[in-house]
């Protein structure tokens, strides 16, 4: 087990270089840097344009150097927890997505625990009902849950909230909270909100959890071996969580390792809707603006999340299926 | 078997090994020997059985004749009127003519036929890839190739799941008789099949082999089934040949005592309460890390010092009988 | 032999798969009888409802199956009691499983789950049917292991399916259906994915557990010439039916009925030189779902009269111990039946 781990932590090493090296490629694409669109802008405001003041700024961030002397500034200040300055937003990146993270990753894993928490008994209760009613009803909620775009479903909830309820579920804060200091009240506050953007975002993976988890249960309950258990004498609830469950969740165990990215990628256009300051609007803005180090820490975080998560997913996958360890 | 005893193909000295790749860089940290140092002949018109357990390399063999892998080390040489062709050498592109010369029954008629093809497209392949005949003459030689089999040629453009299991099989006959080949190679060509079925397909084989003058290499772990098709037997046991002799002779008087422990393995119907019975104990050797000396002396009953120490081969005890035992010559071994 | 005791009866039994292209009746009006301290075996080939009926005795026959009719009537150490009218998921008949009845499937690849050890699985029915403590658990699964012959138990115990080789395979597979000292052990073709030399093994471990468990065997193969070492008596089936039963080596040296017959001449057998031709049975085995009227043997029998497609071929006795379901032979040895007059039993 320790070496399997080895080997994938070994692998991961020329994995993120490359990756650092795209992400840094694609953020260099568009023609032009930060500062030229600045300066076309403050030229369209007729404004008097600092020629000194800009060429420091392009001296500081060595914007007049070639491009691997740039790339190699940038990973050398990463690694030592400098991801660069913001021109948008005049701040240091870490600062401004310090926080943004933080909501974004809470509205993450609520969200995963409520697709698994969901999707897992209620997959086995609809394999082990297979063409009842109440496994035609799942079935039908859940493709409804699947075919529903994230947005449209967030539209949706507004608009119940306004019109039946008289609330307004904008955000992930009310006023009162938005820009004040953490403290017990606010958290609460965030409690309450929480639950529109993790249905939202949870809904689709759910139903889609939900019928993979159906599928491999029924493949799994034809098979021989769970024939042998119930000669045994277990009871079906026992051997049915020892031994088809168990394996049926393998799929979903390897699935983890792309659903954490898509959360915090896909939820954009509805984190746009619902107005919540997570890292989708951000990296959005970012990438308009050319705002380079900003969409740069977003992009290398997330491809660097989805290859931890896929390491974790895989040490978990081994852990619960012993063959893999050994191939 | 055609009075010449021309020889058909020879197998000299053929070697297959699989490295095994381990570790963090994956480096080969040794090698599976499948086939190791194996040397035969078959002549032209016969059969010659291949009896082994599984993983002791028979099949590997058969792939390594047709060229579906490439061997390690040895030669195999096929002849053809007087034309010699070294199959071990040849590039992609040489093989070609070969295809047309050995074919292949596979041993699973259901997962050997394209369920999105019909018997005509089936059988019919072979000679459209080889342009053997105008396509206007095909069906005439598929209903030709449909009949010899044994399968009504109404059904030519059925699909295979309309046929049973021994009806897919000659199916498969008759795309390995397409395009007319010397060498059938049949490896385990009646084991998927319920026991009533399995006669209909030794029989139809026994019959094609004498009206198209056929030379067979039958692979099989059935010693009966092997016994009734073979005219000869090899013997193998973890990659390598340990007896080689004409069928008769090597079932009532075997020279090693793997083949002893192997025809006293199988049970029989017309022997209920065999007087002696003698299992093997313990298991097959390991492909991998074969142990010294004779590969079957852990389990060898006769084994003295020397087998443990001393590799054996094969060696000419009786005419035509070849055996890889060093106490050969001092053991009387019980036959049938 | 008239002293043996029964310990399974089965009456009448109707399996029936009810699936959306039709119904297939698996099982039809079987009738057996299994004595302590004996072997049965079952004998035919694929789809003859063989293994069908070995999960109907378990009460294990997956969905669309159902039991349509009959009784299995279970003489374990309590009173008797029919297995047909017991809940199929309630206490009392996983009471009966694994501790009373057990099972072995074909495959021991896939009867082992490949997520647990041999141990954790052998160690399901011990802890299912008796209070034990881990330690105690340990202790028993290592005395079956050692008990079925694998070597090193201690070492195997934590060892998953996919380490041992198949023969070590099925000794797990055989150990976990007797670690609970069952009365009936049934065994589906427990010997046909193996190599002869590991075959040969188990069937002496079977043959060596049969006297010191003191236990009954059904066993089912497709293999003449294995069920001929291994069974006392023998039932041939044919497309859910039982058409001959017998003592084992009477049925295989004398068989009665044409299928019986059939089967014996088709395969080759080992050491006889004569190279004759082989007879086969011509034609195929019958489509499941395709009903016939009549003897389902008869489209392809060699001997069949007309009349074979008017009823079913009732099992009856024409000698001592000797049952076959066939007119034209029950005709030749009592000289009474057809399908008019087959009314007895």
């Amino acid at each position: 087990m320790i070496n399997y781990i080895i080997r994938r932590i070994f692998y991961m090493i020329p994995t993120l270089i490359i990756i650092s090296m795209i992400s840094f490629a694609v953020i260099q694409l568009p023609p032009g840097d930060y500062l030229t669109t600045k300066i076309a802008q403050l030229q369209a405001q007729d404004e008097l344009i600092n020629v000194d003041l800009i060429e420091a700024l392009r001296e500081e961030y060595g914007l007049d150097q070639p491009i691997y002397v740039q790339y190699g500034k940038w990973v050398w200040n990463i690694l030592h927890g400098d991801f660069g300055y913001s021109w948008e937003w005049q701040r240091p990146v870490e600062e401004v997505i310090g926080e943004r993270i933080l909501l974004t990753a809470i509205i993450s894993f609520t969200a995963m625990f409520m697709i698994y928490l969901l999707a897992i008994p209620v997959g086995i209760f609809s394999a082990t009902h297979k063409y009842s009613v109440a496994d035609y009803l799942i079935t039908i909620v859940a493709f409804v849950g699947l075919a529903l775009p994230n947005f449209l479903l967030a539209l949706l909830l507004l608009f119940i909230g306004y019109v039946v309820f008289d609330v307004s579920l904008v955000g992930l804060f009310s006023s009162e909270f938005a820009n004040a200091p953490w403290s017990v009240a606010k958290v609460g506050d965030l409690l309450k909100h929480l639950w529109i953007p993790v249905i939202v975002v949870g809904t689709t993976s759910t139903a889609g959890r939900l019928r993979v988890m159906r599928g491999n249960l029924l493949d799994e309950l034809n098979k021989p071996y769970v024939m042998a258990a119930r000669a045994k004498g277990l009871s079906e609830v026992k051997l049915l969580l020892k031994y088809p469950v168990r394996m049926a969740l393998n799929p979903l165990i390897s699935g983890l390792s792309i659903l954490l990215p898509q959360m915090i990628s896909g939820a954009t256009i509805t984190a746009v809707v619902l107005g919540l300051p997570t890292t989708g609007p951000m990296l959005l803005g970012a990438l308009r603006s050319q705002d380079v180090y900003l969409a740069g820490a977003f992009i290398l975080l997330l491809c660097t999340l989805t290859v931890i998560s896929t390491l974790l997913s895989d040490i978990l996958l081994a852990w619960s299926d012993p063959r893999i360890q050994y191939e | 078997m055609s009075a010449d005893n021309q020889i058909l193909l020879s197998v000299r000295r053929l070697k297959k090994y699989f490295p095994i790749k381990k570790g963090l860089l994956r480096r080969e940290k040794g090698q599976v020997r499948a086939v190791d140092d194996v040397s035969f002949d078959i002549r032209r018109g016969e059969t010659l059985g291949l009896v082994g357990e599984s993983g002791c390399g028979k099949s590997t063999v058969g792939k390594l004749i047709l060229r579906a892998l490439k061997p390690t080390a040895g030669e195999i040489i096929f002849t053809l009127d007087d034309r010699q062709m070294r199959i071990n050498e040849l590039s992609d592109t040489e093989l070609r003519p070969l295809r047309r010369h050995a074919q292949l029954i596979f041993q699973d008629p259901y997962a050997s036929l394209n369920p999105r093809m019909t018997v005509r497209e089936i059988i019919g392949e072979p000679i459209l890839v080889n342009r053997e005949t105008q396509i206007a003459d095909l069906d005439a030689r598929v209903v030709e190739l449909m009949d010899l089999v044994g399968l009504d040629s109404r059904y030519l453009r059925r699909y295979p799941h309309a046929f049973s299991g021994g009806q897919r099989q000659r199916i498969g006959v008759a795309r390995a008789l397409a395009l007319n080949p010397d060498l059938i190679i049949a490896d385990e060509p009646v084991s998927a099949l319920d026991v009533s079925i399995q006669a209909q397909i030794l029989n139809l084989l026994s019959d094609i082999q004498q009206e198209l003058e056929l030379t067979y290499l039958l692979i099989s772990h059935d010693l009966s089934v092997v016994e009734y098709v073979s005219n000869r037997v090899a013997v193998m046991y973890v990659g390598k040949l340990v007896e080689l002799a004409d069928t008769e002779e090597i079932f009532r008087h075997p020279r090693h005592p793997y083949t002893e422990a192997l025809l006293m393995a199988v049970p029989r119907i017309s022997e209920r309460d065999r007087p002696e019975t003698y299992t093997l104990s313990g298991n097959v050797a390991d492909p991998a890390n074969p142990p010294s000396g004779c590969y079957f002396h852990h389990r060898c009953r006769y084994a003295t010092d020397i087998c443990s120490t001393k590799p054996v081969v094969m060696k000419q005890v009786a005419n035509g009988h070849q055996v890889a035992c060093h106490r050969s010559r001092d053991l009387s071994l019980k036959g049938l | 032999m008239n002293d043996r005791s029964t310990l399974l009866e089965i009456r009448n039994l109707d399996v029936s798969f009810f699936l959306d292209e039709g119904t297939v009746e698996a099982v039809q009006d079987v009738s057996l009888e299994i004595y302590h301290h004996y072997t049965l075996g079952i004998v035919g080939e694929s789809g003859c409802g063989k293994s069908v009926l070995s999960q109907a005795i378990m009460r294990i026959v997956p969905p669309p199956g159902k039991i349509c009719a009959g009784q299995i009537i279970f003489h374990g150490d309590s009173a008797p009691t029919d297995l047909v009218t017991l809940d199929g998921k309630g206490k009392s008949i996983r009471k009966i499983r694994g501790k009373e009845i057990a099972l072995i499937l074909q495959e021991p690849m896939a009867a082992l789950s490949p997520l647990y050890t041999i141990g954790n699985q052998i160690r399901d029915a011990l802890v299912q049917h008796h209070k034990l403590s881990g330690r105690e658990a340990r202790e028993r699964v290592l005395d079956i292991l050692s008990e079925v012959g694998i070597p090193k138990p201690e070492v195997r115990i934590d060892q998953y399916p996919f380490e041992l080789s198949g023969g070590l395979r099925q000794r797990a597979v055989i150990a976990m259906a007797i670690v609970c000292r069952p009365q009936l052990l049934i065994a589906d073709e427990p010997t046909t994915a193996l190599d002869v030399t590991i075959q040969a093994q188990i069937l002496s471990l079977f043959k060596r557990l049969k006297e010191t468990l003191n236990i009954s065997i059904i066993f089912i193969s497709h293999d003449l010439a294995v069920i001929s070492e291994i069974a006392d008596e023998v039932a041939v089936m044919y497309n859910g039916r039982i058409v001959e039963q017998g003592p084992a080596d009477k049925v295989f040296s004398e068989p009665l009925h044409p299928y019986t017959v059939g089967l014996i001449e088709s395969v080759p057998k080992l050491g006889d030189a004569s190279k004759e031709r082989l007879s086969a049975i011509k034609g195929n085995v019958p489509d499941p779902f395709m009903r016939m009227k009549g003897c389902s043997f008869h489209p392809r029998c060699p001997i069949g009269r007309d009349d074979c497609t008017m009823e079913n071929p009732k099992l009856t006795n024409v000698l001592p111990e000797r049952a076959v379901a066939c007119f034209v032979v029950e005709q030749e040895m009592t000289g009474t039946a057809g399908p008019q007059q087959n009314a007895v039993e």
